[in-house]
């Protein structure tokens, strides 16, 4: 049970990782490249979902090892609020790049910041990793998995439910668009 | 007791911003849902572009509720450890099934933000479904575990530790059912209200008059006033409930210091003495029985069966009087606008001018309710189980960084409304909206 706790966590961890990485090498790219300059080269805004997996994997982490967080929580309070501000800061940057800044041209310092905290959160959740590990070996106490069945029933459903959506991404994503159909939009004009 | 009163703020403060962006991608959601099937049907391409600008609403909303959401999850790890350590056994399973809803709504929001034109128009409706289920769903289970700290069921207690628990009785109790219901159809309102006041405030600041924002603006204040019946309903059973299952909290709600067997009179603006009685205000006998058990005959507890220590912060009695003003105002103008628009078809600029700030009243309301639930508690985290003091952390340096999330929060809600802003810009440029 321990095993599949663990791949529950590691895993979805793991495709995070991946999915921040080609963020971040992204965020790199436009820098060294230049493309920051003419607005291209960016992470489209669905990529988002990926973060729910970070969120995952530390909720179900969290939650079976609740007798050892009184243990673990002054030890991960450095790693954890570095990652929290740094990925607050992303996402603020983000919006204003991508959302709320009009003109492609914002300030070289802007996207090295952006670029910056992509790489923050990364080493901090490294570090964060082995200071954690290091103490749960030490602590000897083994995770909650009484209710594991219910959080793999949960997956098998939640998967189930997504599969459709994952297989169609990327062919959606490459299809051209249809046309739009006729409206019948009358503008009735009723006296303000 | 001031490093807990730090950590206190600091998690309320978070959890205010938080609940900002979790209900608007709630509330948003559910009205591109409704006016795109709307637009479908009527084939109306006006309204079609409304829902092209609801949908980029709901991915920057997207973008900022993950990152909040995922500080609030860093927080309650590394704040309120002890907190975890207690509730995991019982509901940690709430938490865990939440982000299974949380994936849904972001996997389908991708889906449906890369198939728009490239599906049928009605498949593409369908695909957004989930994203309001998606996001509903994890208010419903996170709900569900804030319901068990209000209180606590499906446990059995010993030495102040959960040592058995039924995780359904846990997590979907009464005050389960009666919170969800009244929060998510609290949130579905808060987006409609905020959809309706954009439309108002563009037909203000539009130079040419057009039709589309005073439908939208008349489409939205007919769901609001569904909505506003639903929550106060359910707000007036959930209230009656909360009379038996959590006494000391409505006492403190109602300032009711001294208990009744019959009779207990409703206090309006009154204030608790050096004493600790209820004085002052405006006292109307009865109403307070009649309220609570449909009879001027239903006895109500009062907060003198609690020691003085026990009491919650009274200051929820001032925030709960405040909240009923503001549902007051913003039911008499959505009851207005939605007979004008019903009867005239059409919304005067009298309606529609004030009809702008329905959306900030919403959101206000949301948050009152919330500060009423959670200081309600207090000074306990689990009710009966863990005070609050216990559950934060023993670590005082835990503080030392904290005053930056406030300040981040702040530059992450300051820069969403402003994409928002800026995306609405860029959609009128697009599609030659001139409204």
């Amino acid at each position: 049970m321990e095993t599949l706790l663990y791949s529950m966590i590691l895993v979805p961890l793991a495709l995070y990782l991946i999915a921040f990485g080609y963020e971040t090498l992204m965020s790199i790219s436009r820098l060294v490249s230049g493309a920051y300059q003419h607005g291209s080269a960016f992470v489209h805004a669905t990529w988002e979902v990926t973060h729910t997996l970070l969120v995952y994997s530390f909720v179900i982490f969290m939650t079976t090892h609740s007798t050892m967080m009184p243990a673990l929580a002054p030890i991960m309070f450095v790693p954890v609020s570095i990652i929290a501000i740094a990925l607050m800061l992303r996402a603020a940057l983000y919006l204003y790049l991508f959302y709320g800044n009009e003109s492609p041209k914002a300030p070289k310092l802007v996207h090295f910041l952006f670029a910056l905290m992509h790489i923050v959160p990364l080493v901090a959740l490294a570090w964060g990793g082995v200071v954690v590990a290091q103490k749960i070996n030490q602590l000897h106490m083994t995770p909650n998995t009484d209710h594991l069945w219910i959080v793999c029933t949960g997956l098998l459903i939640t998967l189930a439910f997504c599969v459709i959506p994952l297989s169609r991404l990327y062919s959606t994503f490459k299809e051209k668009p249809q046309q739009p159909t006729p409206s019948s939009d009358t503008e009735k004009t009723l006296s303000p | 007791m001031e490093e807990l009163n730090w950590g206190r703020a600091l998690m309320s403060d978070s959890l205010g911003f938080h609940i900002i962006f979790a209900l608007l991608s709630i509330g948003v959601p559910f009205v591109m849902s409704i006016l795109e099937l709307y637009a479908i049907r009527k084939k109306s391409e006006k309204v079609m572009q409304f829902v092209k600008l609801l949908a980029r609403w709901t991915v920057v909303l997207a973008v900022a509720g993950v990152i909040s959401g995922t500080i609030i999850a860093f927080q309650f790890a590394i704040l309120w450890p002890h907190y975890i350590e207690t509730v995991s056994p019982a509901v940690g399973i709430g938490f865990q099934l939440e982000t299974y809803a949380f994936l849904l709504e972001a996997i389908f929001l991708a889906w449906y933000t890369l198939s728009w034109n490239k599906v049928s128009p009605f498949k593409h409706w369908l695909i957004g479904l989930p994203i309001f289920i998606g996001a509903a769903g994890s208010a419903v289970f996170i709900t569900c575990v804030n319901a068990f700290m209000n209180s606590p069921t499906g446990i059995v207690v010993e030495g102040g530790k959960i040592i058995s628990t039924n995780v359904v009785q846990a997590l979907f109790s009464w005050t389960a059912l009666f919170e969800v219901i009244h929060s998510v159809s609290g949130y579905l309102l808060c987006g409609v209200l905020a959809v309706g006041s954009f439309a108002a405030w563009r037909l203000w600041r539009s130079k040419t008059f057009s039709n589309t924002p005073v439908r939208i603006i008349g489409i939205m204040s007919y769901a609001a006033l569904l909505l506003i019946g639903l929550t106060a309903t359910i707000g007036h059973f959930s209230t009656q409930y909360l009379a038996s299952n959590q006494p000391r909290k409505f006492a403190a709600i109602q300032l009711t210091t001294e208990s009744y067997e019959k009779n207990a009179p409703y206090r309006i603006l009154g204030e608790v003495n050096a004493n600790g009685d209820a004085e002052g205000g405006i006292v109307i006998p009865g109403l307070l029985s009649f309220m609570v058990g449909n009879s001027f005959d239903a006895p109500v507890q009062g907060l003198k069966e609690w020691p003085r220590s026990e009491w919650p912060m009274l200051i929820i009695n001032k925030i709960f009087e405040a909240k009923m003003a503001i549902v007051g105002l913003l039911s008499a103008l959505v009851v207005a606008t939605a007979f004008w628009f019903w009867r005239f078809k059409t919304v005067p600029k009298w309606l529609s001018r004030p009809f702008i700030i329905v959306g900030a009243l919403g959101i206000i309301i949301v948050e009152l309710g919330w500060m009423i639930t959670e200081f309600g508690r207090q000074p306990y985290a689990v009710a009966g189980i863990l005070k609050t003091a216990d559950a934060f952390t023993k670590d005082n340096s835990a503080l030392q960084l904290g005053i930056i999330f406030p300040i981040l929060f702040l530059v992450l809600t300051v820069t969403t409304f402003s994409a928002l802003v800026i995306v609405n810009r860029k959609w009128r440029k697009e599609y030659g909206v001139d409204w």
